[in-house]
């Protein structure tokens, strides 16, 4: 290819999208303005979701709404953590100068984990099965940033 | 060379123009459980491989095929991804039939 | 399972920002795989694409590239996952019967739209999306951090994957020039900057601009194509389930029933003394090790264990692999054409010697949730 000059055009899509979560969600979130956790268990192997799932993945069986709700603590174990500089959003991928710690935690009585922010530590402290529990958001409006990240118990 | 092919269920989930009770993955669960139901005789665990598809753009999912993964009862199990727009629909049950007719092994069911 | 021909391919070379449009690329590469078969567009019977409407910020992304990628009156489709899932598809079109060539082409431009954030739309959107904590960066980092845990590897020994991965790019022209380094060391990996600790920058392969694409035809006109096509003999894909928490991370459980797959329907009964060389597409340098541990090639946590170099007992990416170059939608398809390369002999600069028997894998999903992975044979 000889020299030639190829001209470049940047421009912004904007579509704003906005999901129904269904009412397994709906519930969850709705605990959430209570600042509780709740999730649901399945009825064939006793797995319990969190956050409630209508299916369950293994057995492939669904979750009735009505019943198998389970009440759960505000309390985890850290699973896994990474630790990073980038920020993400539906925008851009940047990398900034401070850095966030990011957590696997598993919330006591569940079977799965969920993905928050770690507060009030240093790398250093880091490690895995070490205790956290949830901070809440003030006034908690029932999605998921109400909870602002964890910290340790 | 290629193996014959039948259509032996089909499902829909119930339509309508708002269904604020459900998401995209318990929607698509709701064909998956109906077509199921209209062939009593299959099950999850005799599905060998999924044929999905979707309109990316349109929907505000990329890949959605790979969160709603339980929901399709497509854990551990062999799934591909057709997408072509508005065609889409067309495009998987093609998709579906070429899966099956290639006679790949251990790929009776799709 | 019956042979399926890869009868030609061309593969752009991969960019950090090519001065390339982006039907201009396409372009290039069909013309390249036709020309490359000594064949034409009438041949053509069936074109299958690989591109992502997020990655090419066009809804219907084929519908633009009908032209240039061959598509045009003929029976065309878009896989829309990696380049090596689109080869699937074309292989399914040969296997039934009804066609004689198929074109299987993909890739992206990274350069042209913000990598990290198209793939944020993957996320579950009524949970994880809205606070973005689990991304591609940061599934990297779990995915390392679990399988240094469960095994007690440490990152030096990971970094050395990068290090040979970049090493082997250096003698491949094709590769994209960032990650060529012939001299490069652990220790300049291991403080590259930290990508999602324990990942670091050199660690990553970099999604970069490329398209590659390559012809598929059944026995008989593979035959009459050319006299030393590469044969397809397996095939097998599988798909995990979703949640990061819901998976062993230390593991690939669908890299392992993918391989189960693929090797039943060649005939492999011992992997590691049966493949010659391996094109497998890691997306950070430990995914190699967990990838080359699911398909038996190491035991569990031993992947380091392995000697993996161009020289060594069972070479992986002796091409770089996707370190060597990623352009999201065309790294799985590089592989495979890397990996025919080394069956014909055209793999000049890093050819493993005598590789009669090869394997090539594409990924999709955080931390490879959906994986494919082909056996391939050399004609003589």
């Amino acid at each position: 290819m000889s020299e030639k000059i190829v001209v470049a055009n940047k421009g912004f899509v904007r579509a704003d999208f906005s999901f129904w979560v269904g009412q397994y969600m709906d519930k969850f979130y709705d605990a959430f303005e209570n600042k509780k956790i709740i999730g649901n268990k399945c009825p064939k192997c006793g797995k319990v979701f969190v956050p409630p799932r209508k299916i369950c993945g293994e057995c492939n069986e669904t979750i009735i709404i009505d019943k198998n709700w389970v009440e759960l603590p505000n309390t985890g174990t850290l699973l896994n953590y990474t630790i990073t500089y980038y920020r993400v959003s539906d925008r851009a991928g940047r990398k900034t100068k401070n850095l966030q710690i990011v957590g696997m935690v598993q919330i006591d009585g569940s079977d799965t984990a969920i993905i928050y922010r770690l507060l009030n530590i240093t790398p250093k402290e880091l490690e895995i099965g070490l205790k956290v529990k949830i901070v809440w958001e003030e006034k908690p409006k029932g999605n998921p940033l109400d909870i602002k990240g964890f910290v340790r118990v | 060379m290629g193996r014959q092919v039948a259509i032996a269920s089909a499902g829909f989930s119930e339509h309508s123009s708002k269904r604020s009770d459900v998401n995209i993955a318990e929607l698509v669960s709701e064909a998956i459980n109906d077509c199921l139901r209209n062939a009593p005789s299959v099950g999850f665990e005799d599905i060998d491989g999924y044929v999905t598809g979707n309109m990316p753009g349109f929907e505000g999912n990329s890949l959605p095929e790979l969160w709603m993964t339980d929901w399709l009862g497509a854990r551990n199990k062999s799934l591909m991804r057709v997408t072509t727009g508005g065609t889409t629909g067309g495009s998987v049950g093609i998709a579906g039939y070429y899966t099956v007719t290639a006679g790949l092994p251990n790929l009776d069911t799709v | 399972m019956e042979k399926v021909g890869i009868v030609g391919y061309y593969q752009v070379k991969s960019y950090a920002d090519a001065n390339y449009g982006r039907y201009e690329m396409i372009f290039e590469a069909v013309r390249g795989a036709l020309d490359n078969a000594g064949l034409n567009k009438k041949d053509i019977t069936t074109a299958i694409s690989c591109t992502n409407d997020y990655y090419d910020g066009r809804t219907i992304s084929n519908c633009y590239t009908i032209e240039v990628g061959g598509g045009y009156m003929t029976d065309e489709s878009k896989v829309e996952m990696d380049g090596a899932h689109a080869v699937l598809y074309g292989l399914m079109r040969i296997l039934s019967g009804n066609h004689k060539l198929a074109l299987v082409w993909g890739g992206s431009m990274a350069s042209c739209f913000p990598y990290h954030a198209a793939r944020l739309y993957e996320t579950d959107p009524t949970w994880e999306r809205p606070t973005a904590y689990v991304n591609d960066i940061t599934a990297a980092g779990f995915q390392m951090r679990a399988y240094m845990e469960r095994y007690g590897v440490n990152a030096t020994d990971i970094a050395k994957i990068a290090v040979k991965n970049r090493k082997n790019a250096s003698k491949n022209p094709l590769a994209l020039q960032e990650a060529q380094k012939a001299d490069i060391t652990i220790d300049e990996v291991l403080n590259s900057g930290i990508y999602a600790d324990p990942v670091t920058e050199l660690m990553v392969a970099q999604p970069c601009d490329g398209v590659a694409a390559l012809l598929l035809a059944p026995e008989k006109q593979a035959l009459s194509i050319t006299d030393n096509p590469v044969w397809i003999t397996g095939v097998g894909y599988s798909q995990e389930t979703y949640y990061l928490g819901d998976r062993n991370l230390a593991e690939s459980k669908s890299m392992a029933l993918a391989g189960k797959m693929a090797f039943d329907s060649a005939g492999i009964k011992d992997p590691k003394s049966q493949i010659d060389v391996a094109e497998l597409f890691e997306a950070y340098a430990h995914e190699e090790l967990i990838l080359s541990e699911a398909l038996g090639l190491a035991e569990k946590g031993k992947g380091i264990n392995l000697r993996s170099e161009i020289d060594g007992d069972l070479p992986i990416n002796p091409s770089g692999g996707a370190i060597g170059g990623n352009p999201p939608c065309g790294t799985g398809l590089i592989r495979i054409i890397e990996a025919a390369k080394q069956l014909k002999g055209e793999a000049n600069g890093y050819q493993v010697k005598g590789a009669k028997t090869a394997i090539a894998s594409g990924q999709i999903g955080m931390c490879a949730q959906n994986n494919i992975i082909y056996v391939l044979e050399g004609a003589n």
